[in-house]
């Protein structure tokens, strides 16, 4: 049923491209895909019918856990360590590693800090509720 | 040597953090020696290129300082300064750190030739954005910064996701290499969707008009005259790749004038001052992607002229606001005092609306539009004057001879700038200007749409990277 989803061209085949390119690596399982395919929607789908503000946060970890798990995907190569040498053919392109690392820790910052501004909020209007503060705010 | 443009704002920023006792010397010290290199730069510097650790464009990191670069720092030192010189007094080492860094990075974008470091260094520039958005810790500041973080996180992520799918087909992260071919158009659509969450494109960036009225003055400008631009300079450089610019073309036309006259709209119902200004603010954002689209030889001209301008007019109207506690038009008309930040707001106002003598008016002309789309440029004309007048005759002045300053922004800068136009332009400028003063008497209520709510900017963002995806793949 996935199979015949993305054949829908939800995203006019371009998901396609990146499920093809995941298959001619071979060595990874197409359940990968489904697990990031199911990790963005999840995530968008949370955020978007969510109201509570730390509900919003789990979701857009997952979201995000969902954008990692691909750079995962595109950096990884079977067997190799991280070496740039003239002597290994093949072997893993160490910047998008330190790109995926960037992306952690930058992430680690934001929602740390995202939580620091809820727990404030909290304090004052006692909810986590988004409509609320909102309501309350316009007042 | 151009790099320590970058590396000397953001290591005393974290001096001034340290030694609090010492915070605002080190700031001057700073701009002093930034400035100063700055100038050195600007007219005696060259052109450089650097590879971080040596590695070549596949697998390293490029750094490349353009002369048009100097150019555009030099103004935007200048006016940080100015900012920082008025409004260091009321804050304390936390501010001056973050303002030094921000600083840093924020020349820092403007150098980067990949996709690496644009992301990082519009990270950095969120987080020290959203932590000077909430200073104070006011709870409408903090809602404000929240939404901002909520909304450029995601906007971020799908960047992120664009930039993945294009090195699933490429192999690197450099724009040379992956802009070498036409990339994957739902790629572009990621890429586009997410820094115009970060640039003020309307219906996308709604967490804009809070942020900007809620934080304090200096915030606002800074915020307004430079972060949020920065989205579209960085859409501006991807875009001297051909590969990315013809995809990319046709939905910045489409957006660039759904944000022009769409915000203007917003913009003139509006009634409290600081919300026109963010709204005019979207709507300018929604010229600078037309000039991207037609015209990129305008685009730093405009750019740096609308950082000076706008963040002029915020600074002086957050001040305003500050000192009075009046945001309100109707308010507004009643305070007699204030007439520098008066008529300084109202100069700058007068330099970004685009009637006839001023040098916006010469911008757009200058981008060479014809045919039905010049119709849309005509109407935009109309709704940038409403807003504009209205903000203008809500600033009384009470020494008639300040008004003289309104000359500066029609001097002509003559070789950076075409100065022709038709008479049917110059026509429809006048009518604008005029009909404006007839519709600003008519009394406005805002709009109650509720578009800053979080869910709905998000379903906006996936409409936009869909609809992005069919407009590069049909049209």
């Amino acid at each position: 049923m996935l199979n015949s989803f993305i054949a829908f061209e939800v995203f006019g085949g371009s998901w396609t491209i990146l499920y093809q390119f995941i298959k001619h690596r071979g060595y990874f399982n197409e359940f990968i895909f489904y697990i990031l395919l199911y990790y963005y929607f999840l995530g968008l789908l949370g955020l978007i019918m969510k109201k509570d503000l730390i509900m919003k946060l789990f979701f857009l970890s997952i979201f995000q856990s969902g954008i990692l798990l691909f750079f995962v995907i595109l950096g990884y190569d079977e067997n190799i360590p991280i070496i740039i040498s003239n002597t290994l053919a093949n072997n893993a392109d160490p910047l998008i590693h330190s790109f995926l690392l960037t992306v952690i820790v930058i992430g680690f910052a934001t929602i740390s800090l995202s939580l620091v501004y809820i727990m404030i909020l909290a304090e004052k209007f006692k909810t986590h509720n988004v409509d609320i503060i909102e309501e309350e705010l316009e007042k | 040597m151009a790099i320590l443009l970058i590396l000397i704002p953001v290591s005393l920023g974290i001096l001034a953090y340290i030694l609090k006792n010492y915070h605002r010397k080190i700031g001057f010290a700073a701009y002093m020696i930034i400035m100063s290199l700055n100038t050195y730069l600007l007219f005696l510097g060259h052109e450089e290129r650097i590879f971080p650790g040596g590695w070549d464009r596949l697998k390293g990191i490029e750094i490349y300082f353009p002369k048009e670069m100097y150019v555009v720092a030099f103004f935007f030192n200048i006016m940080m300064f100015i900012i920082y010189w008025r409004a260091a007094r009321r804050h304390n080492n936390i501010f001056t750190s973050l303002w030094l860094i921000i600083n840093g990075t924020l020349i820092g974008i403007l150098t980067s030739e990949d996709f690496f470091n644009t992301y990082v260094h519009l990270e950095l520039i969120s987080i020290s954005s959203f932590l000077l958005i909430g200073m104070g810790r006011k709870e409408r500041r903090i809602w404000a910064s929240l939404k901002y973080m909520f909304l450029s996180y995601i906007g971020l992520n799908f960047y992120l996701l664009g930039v993945g799918l294009i090195y699933a087909e490429t192999g690197s992260l450099n724009l040379h290499i992956a802009f070498s071919k036409e990339p994957n158009p739902l790629a572009v659509s990621f890429i586009v969707t997410g820094l115009l969450v970060k640039g003020g494109m309307i219906f996308l960036a709604t967490w804009l008009p809070t942020a900007y009225s809620e934080s304090s003055s200096e915030i606002s400008a800074v915020l307004s005259g430079y972060i949020t631009p920065i989205g579209m300079y960085v859409l501006y450089s991807f875009s001297l790749y051909d590969g990315f610019y013809n995809e990319v073309k046709k939905i910045l036309l489409i957006y660039g004038f759904t944000s022009l006259i769409i915000g203007a709209i917003i913009g003139f119902f509006e009634n409290d001052l600081k919300k026109i200004l963010a709204y005019s603010s979207i709507s300018q954002m929604g010229l600078l992607m037309i000039i991207i689209a037609e015209k990129k030889e305008l685009f730093i001209l405009f750019f740096t002229l609308h950082m000076l301008y706008k963040s002029l007019a915020f600074y002086n109207i957050g001040r305003i606001y500050e000192k009075t506690h009046y945001r309100d038009l109707n308010s507004l008309k009643t305070v007699k005092d204030y007439d520098i930040n008066k008529i300084l707001a109202i100069f700058s106002v007068f330099g970004l609306s685009g009637i006839f003598p001023v040098q916006t008016f010469f911008i757009k002309e200058g981008i060479g539009i014809h045919g039905g789309l010049k119709i849309l440029l005509y109407i935009s004309a109309f709704t940038t004057a409403f807003y504009s007048i209205k903000i203008i005759s809500a600033l009384k002045i009470s020494k008639k001879y300040y008004y003289l300053l309104l000359i500066i922004p029609a001097i002509p800068l003559l070789n950076y700038m075409p100065l022709h136009f038709t008479l049917l332009d110059l026509g429809i400028s006048i009518s604008a200007l005029t009909a404006a003063f007839f519709v600003t008497k008519i009394k406005t209520t805002a709009f109650s749409v509720k578009l800053n709510y979080l869910e709905n900017a998000l379903i906006m963002q996936i409409f936009s990277i869909v609809f992005g995806y069919y407009i590069i793949k049909l049209i």
